[in-house]
């Protein structure tokens, strides 16, 4: 095992020759579709940074380089869709809690070392959101982790809202959840009036975008599907960790669901939600609310929700497709499409099995992250057991 | 977790009832009042025999299973053993052990009354998983620090339901629960079997292990060197206790035998000669082996010059680096006298009497002590004649649990994290010789083959986001190949467990957890052997349970698939032979 | 003998066996008749015997014997008795956050709601469905001075008939309450400088202040002006709406006021602008009861304990207790509803029903008290209160005449649902 890490390493470092130009093709033993199954012995063209074609009879054109890596398996880049991290600075302006002019673009710092992290993890694009101290956060801002420059910014995401106890205090108006849900319709009822306001707020008011509400607990799934019921609102419940035990109001939210960071020590009655979801058809993603918590942890937790029986395919698109569409840069990223960026992972094997490892992560055609081996690490002691 | 937690409700318990036998002994006696008294008794003896077997045998096994075999065809056994993998195995288990692990014959077998054959093509049966390392089921919260005495059992939560189901449904049929972290020891461990989930208290096994922790959080250097000289002395106290514990005895054994003949006992020049003796061998510097005390290591028989210092413990001399020299250095500081052995100040000095500290003595010829106390006021001139019964030393609780690893009676587990402070520890292991193990070590890296030359066990932790500080993402890569370190410095046994990230719950995503090894660089095979017999093998209890061989404990799990896999789930859980879970009996 | 004990050995596993076979609840949809020996259609119209048809969650039919047709299925039970869903005017419950429910910004929040905070799955509301009240208006804070709109649930049902009315009346309090519960209000300080807790109550002066001020503005904005100066203890412009719309007599207003100062505090305010109210706790209104009379006030009575405790204890507001209240506000002819407020432990509004009736009332009178009263005060007493075909089932069966130490509930229809006890076969 050794020696196969050695040469692996070897290989993979004779090859980044190859992979430099943003044309090329990798012929894979297989890669994840959306619906969760692997297609098998494909070949992925990659021209420009974008997938020109993916599949197992694809035409590699005259030029193009061809790499061979049949061990291995390719898998969409992740979609995070609630982090805090990259920020520079605080991401809460504490004076207010309604900021519906906040933007979250204005604190992206393309290179703060949190993308390195998270790249290395696999997650290829985060929805970067203001603080869940606030009634109305502000705009999220959609980013990749890496690649090139210039398309690191994707655009501006969601409004962020939040019902929970963090949003209230005494310190500031509203003080409450009444008071904040006057205020909200209040804000409301002036936006449907006001047709020509463009605002994000204003859009989110009249029913024709989706924001994201963080709820935190089952109480709160209840309280914003009633809101929301009253209101017309799209509102996208945020860490609705028990969404299970309020199903009804869940489902006529109708929208996805966003859910928490497991970690193996959290007990049934949180990871048997997803199960649930899916079985009565209400999407949900995953997230890994980097940087509070490891961003390697939303891989582990879809394995963890997939052990309490939620389906592949559920699960899978919890990773990608789910959270690009809440984002809305389901266009361009959330599965391996023809046209879409490429933004993918070589996995030693399947990759919803977390026996397989990350060999190395791309976004945009450029290679971001390559693992480290046993190799690297046994340099000071090749004069061991080997 | 994010988010706030909402109401947990326990689900109700409902202990076997175990009706009186009094009132049915009563019954009876009136039956056999005819006979006379012997036969009468000898009946009703009988009777509540037969009526305690027939209600505390539990239904279930007897009478829903025909009292009979279970056997598992067609799946692919993953033993645990040498045996290996089975495919197209069967599994027979009969009176609550394994009966017969082999390839199945693949014969049609009828229905026999008694005979519960389970078909599973395409599945994979493994043994019921072990968490050596968890803190499932203890009461959450509380951080009053635990000391050496502390023990796991008093703050296990029996009746935590559904923590334990949780568990069980992801095949986990034994769990060795850990008091939680502190500095230093922090008590002793205890193992649950999962045998039945509505007397969990009557499947605990106490004292299976003591648990100890150093350099956790982000200590610097000086508060480790504190950390470990502290965890150093307690042992040294501890050794000092048995070796004064073991003298008292020979000199109570002296002067029983001296009380049955009559004679006095003398402590004369002789005796004290006797003692320089001892003490000379003793001294043979701090790391000397004395005839009793603490055990004599095989490897420190020293007989090749050291070139006048004394063997540091790790490695032989010539392969001593700067640092551990370095290290010996300070250590020395901390050096007694030359000549000085542990144990000297007991029992040569007289210790104050006192009744309450000693119930030995207090029930024994309560004379001698009147004798004793005229003894004293006459002076000195008769205490080398007179008969005195040795004192015992002060109780010392924290030295009696430690006591027990010193003797090996009980494995000791270190936690500890940076590659530096398993090496602190590999030290202390091999000072005072103690059955270890070493727990955590997310930083076990570069020094896996350390442990392994020392003959220590290891048990890994969750490999992602585990405790030690160890993630930052330039070590990442370390915590998913501390395991695959060890398999390759072939350390033993390499057990994987849930680690201490716990509240209350754990033990659900132990194959997770293996698979998050298995892509760091594990062999499979070891992956699923660290789950089950060498989990066992750490908690001791590698003779009954951990593999699917004869003769063991039937503690089976049937899976959909490969345990490892993404969508394999449990199927069965057999424990004792005894079906405790099935799939279909609702999620 | 070892026969016997043989056969007993053997019994076991049947009888282990059956138990672990639960037995599964009767199928509830379908028609049901339910033969009792009392049906309290209303307080003074009553069947005995009596029989009530349920069908497809209304009442089909209600009187002395009904036929059983077709497939119901019938019940019978000759000592239960049946009477409405009891309902509860001024309850607290489903709240989920504590003193964060009410909110604070200011003193005079009535735009806000309190079913925005409640948690219509708390467990509370089946406790509350369970001891047989099938309806509540759920009554805001009492730590604002004019507090938020309170809503009319039911406890239990299905989900489209919890809601009765989303934005009932608003609630003024006078009392302790509002001046040391949650507050922060405070003078400004070298230190802490000056936001928006600057402001009044911190005595029942400033209390009456901010009351009256709001009402004194509203009236001003209700005649076309602009009311003086804005600023600190000026009703906001959002709560304006409401206050009018209070002072113009079109939303219902209630105060809960417990001391007799208090009370009479509210009926020199109410006289003063002009407004009806209904008074809710009313713990002393026995000493005040010409002037309630005179005013023609609603009584929301409650609750009726041996001891006070809580706020009610720490204000020193229920000192003067007195266990014949009811009896001595209905001699003088004032209507009175009997609530349990929070105090919803052990039986709940059914047992202080007991209470009442053992301190002179007469179980008619308790009965309309919890029922016809209620309804009439809350506005909804064309759909809760009486037994009448057409409607929504909201009706409970009790073991024996209802408001007995020796009673309790059996079964409790809400919404048309059997929300509590079984239907065995």
């Amino acid at each position: 095992m050794h020696k196969r890490m050695v040469f692996t390493l070897a290989l993979l470092l004779t090859a980044s020759v190859a992979l430099a130009g943003d044309s090329y093709a990798i012929k894979a033993a297989g890669y994840l579709k959306p619906d969760g199954s692997i297609e098998k012995d494909i070949t992925l063209l990659v021209i420009d940074g974008k997938i020109g074609a993916i599949g197992q009879d694809v035409s590699v054109p005259n030029g193009v380089a061809v790499v061979e890596r049949n061990d291995q398996m390719i898998g969409p880049g992740l979609v995070d869709v609630h982090t805090t991290l990259g920020t520079n600075g605080r991401n809460f302006e504490q004076a207010n809690s309604i900021e519906a002019g906040a933007r979250a673009k204005e604190l992206f710092d393309p290179d703060h070392h949190d993308f390195k992290e998270a790249a290395a993890a696999g997650i290829t694009t985060v929805i970067i959101a203001p603080a869940s101290t606030h009634l109305i956060g502000g705009r999220t801002v959609v980013v990749k982790t890496g690649g090139p420059r210039e398309e690191r910014m994707m655009g501006e995401g969601p409004l962020k809202l939040s019902l929970t106890q963090e949003a209230f205090n005494m310190r500031r108006t509203p003080t409450s959840l009444t008071g904040g849900l006057y205020n909200l319709r209040q804000m409301i009822a002036a936006a449907e009036k006001n047709k020509n306001d463009q605002s994000a707020f204003a859009r989110w008011a009249r029913g024709e975008t989706h924001a994201l509400v963080e709820v935190g607990t089952p109480e709160g799934v209840s309280t914003l599907a009633q809101f929301a019921e009253e209101q017309g609102l799209k509102c996208v419940a945020l860490y609705a960790n028990q969404a299970a035990e309020r199903l009804d109001d869940a489902k006529s939210l109708g929208q996805p669901i966003v859910l928490g960071t497991y970690e193996f020590s959290d007990p049934r009655r949180y990871t048997r939600n997803p199960n649930i979801l899916a079985a009565n058809d209400i999407p949900f993603a995953l997230t890994s609310s980097a940087p509070r918590y490891q961003s390697a942890l939303m891989r582990v937790g879809a394995a963890m929700v997939m052990k309490q029986g939620a389906p592949r395919s559920a699960v899978a698109a919890s990773l990608t497709t789910v959270p690009a569409e809440i984002a809305g840069v389901a266009k361009r990223v959330g599965s391996l499409t023809p046209g879409k960026d490429a933004d993918f992972i070589l996995y030693d094997g399947d990759p919803l099995d977390l026996r397989s490892r990350m060999r190395a992560v791309f976004i945009g055609g450029e290679r971001v992250y390559v693992s480290e081996t046993l190799a690297s690490h046994d340099g000071s002691k090749e004069g061991g057991k080997s | 977790m994010t988010g706030t937690v909402s109401r947990y409700t326990q689900s109700p318990i409902h202990p076997v009832d175990r009706p009186p036998l009094r009132r049915w002994g009563k019954l009876k006696y009136s039956c056999y009042c005819s006979l006379n008294g012997r036969d009468a008794l000898t009946m009703r003896v009988i009777c509540r025999v037969i009526l305690g077997w027939v209600l505390l045998t539990p239904t279930t096994s007897v009478w829903a299973q025909g009292g009979g075999i279970t056997a598992i065809r067609g799946a692919t056994v993953l033993t645990s053993s040498d045996a290996g993998t089975i495919e197209n195995g069967v599994v027979i288990m009969r009176g609550g052990k394994i009966a017969d692990v082999r390839v199945s014959s693949g014969q049609a077998v009828p229905p026999m009354p008694g005979l519960n054959l389970i078909e599973a093509e395409g599945k994979y049966v493994t043994a019921g998983l072990i968490d050596a390392w968890s803190t499932l089921g203890l009461n959450p919260g509380g951080p009053i620090a635990p000391v050496a005495t502390s023990r796991a059992t008093d703050a296990l939560n029996v009746y935590d339901r559904d923590a334990f189901a949780d568990a069980l449904r992801m095949g986990v049929t034994g769990v060795c629960v850990t008091p939680p972290a502190a500095g230093g020891f922090s008590g002793t461990a205890a193992f649950v079997r999962l045998k039945d989930l509505n007397d969990l208290a009557g499947n605990v096994t106490d004292d299976v292990c003591i648990v100890a922790q150093v350099g956790l959080g982000t200590k610097g250097p000086v508060s480790r060197l504190a950390e470990l000289k502290a965890l150093r002395d307690l042992l040294e106290t501890a050794a000092a206790y048995r070796d004064a514990l073991d003298e008292y005895d020979e000199k109570l054994e002296d002067y029983k035998k001296a009380l049955k003949d009559g004679k006095t006992v003398k402590l004369t020049k002789d005796d004290d000669k006797e003692k320089e003796k001892k003490a000379a061998k003793k001294g043979e510097g701090r790391r000397g082996r004395g005839r009793r005390g603490r055990g004599r290591h095989p490897e420190h028989d020293h007989e090749h010059d050291h070139h006048g210092h004394t063997c540091v413990g790790i490695r032989c001399c010539d392969e001593i680096t700067e640092d551990e020299f370095v290290e010996w250095l300070q250590s020395l500081g901390e050096k007694k006298e030359e000549g000085h052995v542990p144990g000297d100040d007991i029992g040569n000095e007289h210790v104050e009497y006192d009744p309450w500290a000693d119930p030995d003595w207090a029930s024994d010829e309560p004379e001698e002590k009147k004798d004793d106390a005229k003894d004293k006021k006459d002076g000195d001139k008769k205490d080398d004649d007179e008969l005195k019964k040795p004192d015992k030393p002060a109780y010392d609780p924290v030295s009696e649990v430690l006591m027990r690893a010193i003797k090996r009676e009980i494995p000791i587990r270190f936690e500890v994290h940076r590659p530096g402070d398993v090496l602190h520890v590999l030290k202390l292991i091999d000072t005072y010789y103690l059955d270890a193990t070493v727990v955590g070590a997310s930083g076990l890296l570069p020094v896996a083959e350390n442990v392994a030359d020392a003959k220590v066990g290891v048990i890994v932790g969750q490999v992602i986001g585990s405790a030690g500080g160890n993630d930052r993402s330039h070590l990442r890569d370390l915590n998913l190949q501390s395991a695959a370190a060890s398999q390759h410095a072939e350390v033993s046994p390499l057990v994987l467990s849930s680690g201490r990230q716990g509240n209350g719950v754990g033990g659900q995503y132990l194959t997770q957890n293996a698979a998050l090894a298995v892509s760091g660089g594990l062999s499979e095979d070891a992956a699923i052997r660290a789950i089950t017999i060498e989990a066992a093998r750490s908690c001791k209890m590698a003779d009954e349970i951990g593999s699917l061989e004869k003769g063991k404990k039937a503690d089976v799990v049937l899976w959909s698939g490969h345990p490892l896999a993404p969508d394999s789930v449990v199927e069965k859980v057999f424990v004792d032979g005894v079906e405790v879970y099935s799939r279909e009996g609702g999620q | 003998m070892m026969r016997r004990l043989l056969l007993m050995a053997l019994c076991l596993p049947l009888i282990t066996a059956t138990t672990l076979f639960a037995d599964d609840r009767a199928d509830e949809s379908g028609p049901i008749l339910l033969k009792v020996g009392k049906v309290y259609v209303s307080p003074n119209e009553i069947f005995e015997p009596g029989a009530i048809m349920i069908r497809d969650g209304k009442i089909d039919a209600v009187g002395e014997s009904l036929p059983a047709i077709d497939d119901v299925r019938v019940i019978d039970m000759p000592e239960a008795t049946i009477t409405a869903g009891l309902i509860d005017a001024a309850a607290t419950v489903g709240y989920r956050f504590g003193f964060h429910d009410a909110e604070h910004r200011s003193e005079v929040v009535p735009e806000t709601r309190a079913l925005d905070t409640v948690d219509l799955h708390d467990p509370g509301f089946a406790d509350l469905a369970a001891q047989g009240v099938t309806t509540v208006y759920i009554s805001p804070d009492a730590a604002s001075v004019i507090g938020g709109q309170g809503a009319i649930v039911r406890t239990a049902g299905p989900r489209a008939q919890r809601i009765i009315n989303p934005a009932s009346s608003i609630k003024a309090t006078i009392g302790r309450e509002p001046i040391v519960k949650a507050s922060f209000n405070r003078t400004p300080s070298r230190f802490s400088g000056t936001s928006f807790l600057t402001r009044r109550p911190t005595t029942r002066m400033g209390l009456t202040w901010v009351l009256r001020k709001a009402f004194h503005d509203a009236q001003m904005v209700n005649r076309g002006e602009t009311p003086g100066t804005s600023g600190e203890g000026s009703p906001s412009a959002e709560s304006m709406p409401i206050l009018v719309d209070v002072v113009k007599g079109e939303k219902p207003l209630r105060i809960q006021a417990r001391a007799q100062n208090d009370i009479l505090t509210a009926l020199r305010v109410a006289r003063e602008f002009n407004l009806t109210f209904v008074l809710e706790e009313g713990t002393e209104a026995y000493r005040c009861i010409d002037e309630l009379k005179a005013a023609n006030v609603p009584v929301i009575y409650g609750p009726i304990f041996d001891y006070p405790s809580g706020w009610r204890a720490q204000a020193g507001e229920a000192d003067r207790f007195r266990l014949s209240a009811p009896r001595e506000l209905l001699d003088a002819g004032l209507t009175v509803a009997l609530s349990a407020c929070e105090l919803q432990g052990e039986g709940g509004l059914g047992r202080m029903g007991a209470y009442a009736r053992r301190c002179g009332l007469t179980r008619k009178e308790v009965l309309a008290a919890m029922t016809t009263t209620p309804a009439q005060i809350l506005g909804i007493d064309g759909q809760a209160g009486t037994l009448a075909a057409g409607r929504g089932a909201d009706l409970v069966v009790w073991s024996g005449e209802p408001f007995e130490a020796t009673s309790k509930v059996n079964l409790v229809f809400a919404g048309g649902a059997l929300v509590s006890g079984r239907i065995d076969k």
